[in-house]
C-alpha cells in the first residue's frame, strides 16, 4: 500500500469514526439539536420542540433575558441584552458578565449568579464602546438538569427612563395630546385632553375619533389622510366636548412611527374658543372706538363753540374749554377702565368733584353701588362739572357755610333719580338769561338721555333733579 | 501577531440543557489545558443555521478542532473530559 493510500485509509477510517460517533450520540440521546438541510435552507430540529414557544418569546422579549453559570459566565444572552451592551449576540456567549458591571468588583454583583434569588437592583453596564447604561437586574438560580446556573434579567432604564419622562411631558401639557391607531381609535389620552374635552382616558380609549367631531366622519378623515400623506399638518376646526359644547380648536396631525412602521396618528389640540373671542372683540373696539371718536368730536365741536360764544376774552375761552375737555377726559378714562361697558356711579361723582376740592369745602355723597351706561356717564359727567363750577362761583360753594349733597335711589321702575342739592348758600336768584353751563345740565342732557331734568332755584339753594331712564341703568 | 494553536468552534442550540453544559464543559477544559493558546468559537445554529453545512456539523453540540489538523469531530455535551482531552490534544 502506497503511503498517499494509507493517508486516504486513515483519512476514511476518522470520518467513519466521527460518523459513529455522532449516531452513538444521537441513539443516546446526548445532543439537542440536529441540522437538516431543507428545501429553503438549512433547519434545526430541536429534540425537545415543546420548548421553541419560550425560546422565542426569550428571543424577541425586549428585556435583557441571560444565562449565567456560577462563574459568572454567560451562557446564553438574548438579543435584547446585546443591544443594551452593544455587543453582538454571538459573542457574548462564554463572555465574563462581571466584565461588563461597571461597578465591578462588587461582592453584590457577584450575588446574581451565586446567590438566591434577588428582587432586583440598579446596575451599570459599560457597553463595548464604553458608554455606562443604567439597568435595573433581578435573578433566580435555575437548575439545568444537575447544573445550577442564575437566569438574570435586565431591563434598560434609560429606556424607562426616557418613557417616563416623556409620559411627564405630555401630562403636563396644557394643549390635549392623544393618539389615533391607523383606523381612527384613540389609543392614548393626556390630561390636558381630559381637561378639554371632559371625557376620563377610559371613557374614551378604544372608541372611533369621530366622536369629537361635529362633522361625521371627519376625525377618520383627518387620520386616514395624514396616514397617507405621512406629514405633520395644522388645521382649524370645530369639536364637540362630553356636555355637548362645541369648541373652537387649532389642531396639529401628524403620523408617528416605531422602527419607521406607521404606528399610529398623533394630535395635539388647542382649545382657540377664547382667542377667537378676543379677536372678535378687538374687532368690535376698534369699530366702537371709532365710533365714539367721531361721537367725541362732535362734542368737543359744540363744547368749543358753545363755550366761545359765552367768553368775553381768549383767556377766559382757554380755561372753560380746558377745564370742559379735562371733564370729558375723567367721565372717558372711567369707561376705558370698564371696557367702554359702564361707569360707577360713585366713581364717576368723586372723580368729577375732585378739582373742586378746598379746605372746609362741605360735600355729602349718599346713594347705593349703581352703574350707568357709556351715554349717560359722559353727559352726567359734563353736568356735574358744570354745576360745580356754578357752585364754586356763584352757590353754595362760594361761601364757607355751603354745603352741597349728591345723592340718588333707584325707583320702583327701575329709574334712577339723582339730585344735586345746595344748601346755605348765598341767597339764589333765577338766572336772567340761560349760559351754556345751563344748556349742558338741562336741554343737552334730557335730550340725549331722552329725559326729564328739573332745575330749582329754591332761596336756599339750587336743587337739580334728573331721572335717568332703566336702561341706562344697572344695579348689583 | 501569532495565530493561537488551537482553533476551535463548538456549535450549540441557544440555550438548550446541553448546549449549556457543551459551553461550560469546553471553556473549563480550555481554560484548564490549553493556557491561553486557543481561539473558540460558539455558534448558536439557532441564529445562523447556515453555518452547519460548510463544517459538516449535523447535530448540536458539535465541537470542531479546525487547528491544529487534521479536523478533528467530537458530538456531546462535552462532559466526558478523558474524550475532549484525546480529540483536542492528542
Amino acid at each position: 500500500m502506497s503511503s498517499r493510500e494509507h493517508a486516504e485509509l486513515e483519512r476514511l477510517r476518522r470520518q467513519l469514526a466521527e460518523a459513529e460517533d455522532a449516531l452513538s450520540a444521537i441513539r443516546t440521546g446526548e445532543i439537542d439539536a440536529i441540522v437538516v438541510q431543507g428545501s429553503t435552507g438549512p433547519v434545526v430540529y430541536t429534540l425537545k420542540t415543546a420548548d421553541t414557544p419560550y425560546r422565542l418569546l426569550v428571543e424577541q422579549m425586549r428585556e435583557g433575558a441571560l444565562t449565567v453559570s456560577a462563574e459568572g459566565t454567560i451562557i446564553y444572552a438574548n438579543a435584547a441584552f446585546a443591544r443594551m451592551v452593544e455587543h453582538p449576540a454571538e459573542q457574548l456567549r462564554g463572555a465574563d458578565l462581571m466584565e461588563m458591571i461597571a461597578d465591578a468588583p462588587d461582592r453584590q454583583a457577584s450575588r446574581l449568579f451565586t446567590g438566591p434569588a434577588s428582587a432586583g437592583r440598579d446596575i451599570r453596564l459599560r457597553t463595548s464602546r464604553g458608554a455606562l447604561r443604567n439597568v435595573y437586574v433581578s435573578s433566580s438560580p435555575l437548575m439545568i438538569d444537575d447544573k445550577q446556573v442564575h437566569c438574570v434579567i435586565a431591563i434598560d432604564l434609560t429606556r424607562q427612563e426616557l418613557r417616563r419622562r416623556h409620559e411627564a411631558i405630555i401630562n403636563s401639557s396644557a394643549d390635549a395630546i392623544y393618539s389615533l391607531d391607523p383606523n381612527g381609535t384613540i389609543t392614548t389620552w393626556n390630561q390636558a385632553a381630559e381637561r378639554l374635552y371632559g371625557y376620563a382616558p377610559d371613557e374614551v380609549i378604544g372608541r372611533k375619533v369621530d366622536m369629537l367631531f361635529v362633522t361625521q366622519s371627519m376625525g377618520s378623515d383627518i387620520c386616514s389622510e395624514s396616514f397617507a400623506q405621512a406629514k405633520q399638518s395644522q388645521r382649524e376646526t370645530v369639536q364637540i366636548t362630553k356636555s355637548g359644547k362645541r369648541i373652537d380648536v387649532a389642531i396639529s396631525v401628524a403620523t408617528f412611527a416605531d422602527a419607521d412602521v406607521p404606528e399610529g396618528v398623533a394630535i395635539i389640540a388647542r382649545d382657540i374658543s377664547e382667542r377667537n373671542r378676543a379677536q372678535d372683540h378687538i374687532k368690535f373696539l376698534l369699530r366702537e372706538s371709532s365710533h365714539r371718536s367721531k361721537n367725541l368730536l362732535a362734542v368737543i365741536q359744540v363744547i368749543a363753540s358753545q363755550t366761545a360764544r359765552a367768553a368775553d376774552t381768549l383767556e377766559q375761552f382757554q380755561s372753560r374749554f380746558g377745564q370742559r375737555l379735562r371733564s370729558m377726559a375723567v367721565s372717558h378714562d372711567l369707561l376705558v377702565n370698564e371696557d367702554w361697558k359702564r361707569a360707577s356711579l360713585l366713581d364717576l361723582v368723586h372723580l368729577q368733584l375732585r378739582p373742586f376740592a378746598a379746605p372746609g369745602l362741605q360735600l355729602k355723597v349718599e346713594g347705593f353701588v349703581v352703574y350707568i351706561s357709556p351715554e349717560a356717564a359722559q353727559h352726567i359727567g359734563l353736568a356735574l362739572h358744570e354745576l360745580a363750577t356754578n357752585a364754586s362761583k356763584y352757590g353754595a360753594w362760594s361761601i364757607p357755610s355751603g354745603e352741597v349733597s349728591v345723592n340718588w335711589k333707584v325707583l320702583p321702575g327701575g329709574d334712577l333719580q339723582l339730585s344735586w342739592r345746595e344748601r346755605n348758600g348765598p341767597r339764589v336768584e333765577p338766572p336772567s338769561h340761560k349760559g351754556f353751563g345751563s344748556t349742558l345740565t338741562q336741554d343737552v342732557i334730557a335730550q340725549a338721555l331722552d329725559t326729564k331734568v328739573a332745575m330749582g332755584f329754591a332761596p336756599d339753594g339750587l336743587v337739580w333733579t334728573i331721572e335717568v331712564p332703566a336702561h341706562h341703568v344697572e344695579t348689583i | 501577531m501569532i495565530a493561537p494553536r488551537y482553533g476551535l468552534t463548538l456549535f450549540i442550540t441557544g440555550a438548550t440543557p446541553r448546549s449549556v453544559r457543551a459551553v461550560e464543559n469546553v471553556q473549563a477544559f480550555c481554560g484548564r489545558e490549553l493556557e491561553g493558546d486557543y481561539e473558540l468559537e460558539i455558534v448558536d445554529l439557532y441564529n445562523d443555521p447556515g453555518r452547519a453545512q460548510p463544517a459538516n456539523v449535523i447535530v448540536a453540540p458539535t465541537l470542531i478542532r479546525h487547528e491544529p489538523k487534521p479536523v478533528k469531530l467530537l458530538v456531546g455535551d462535552m462532559s466526558d473530559a478523558q474524550r475532549l482531552h484525546t480529540t483536542i490534544k492528542v
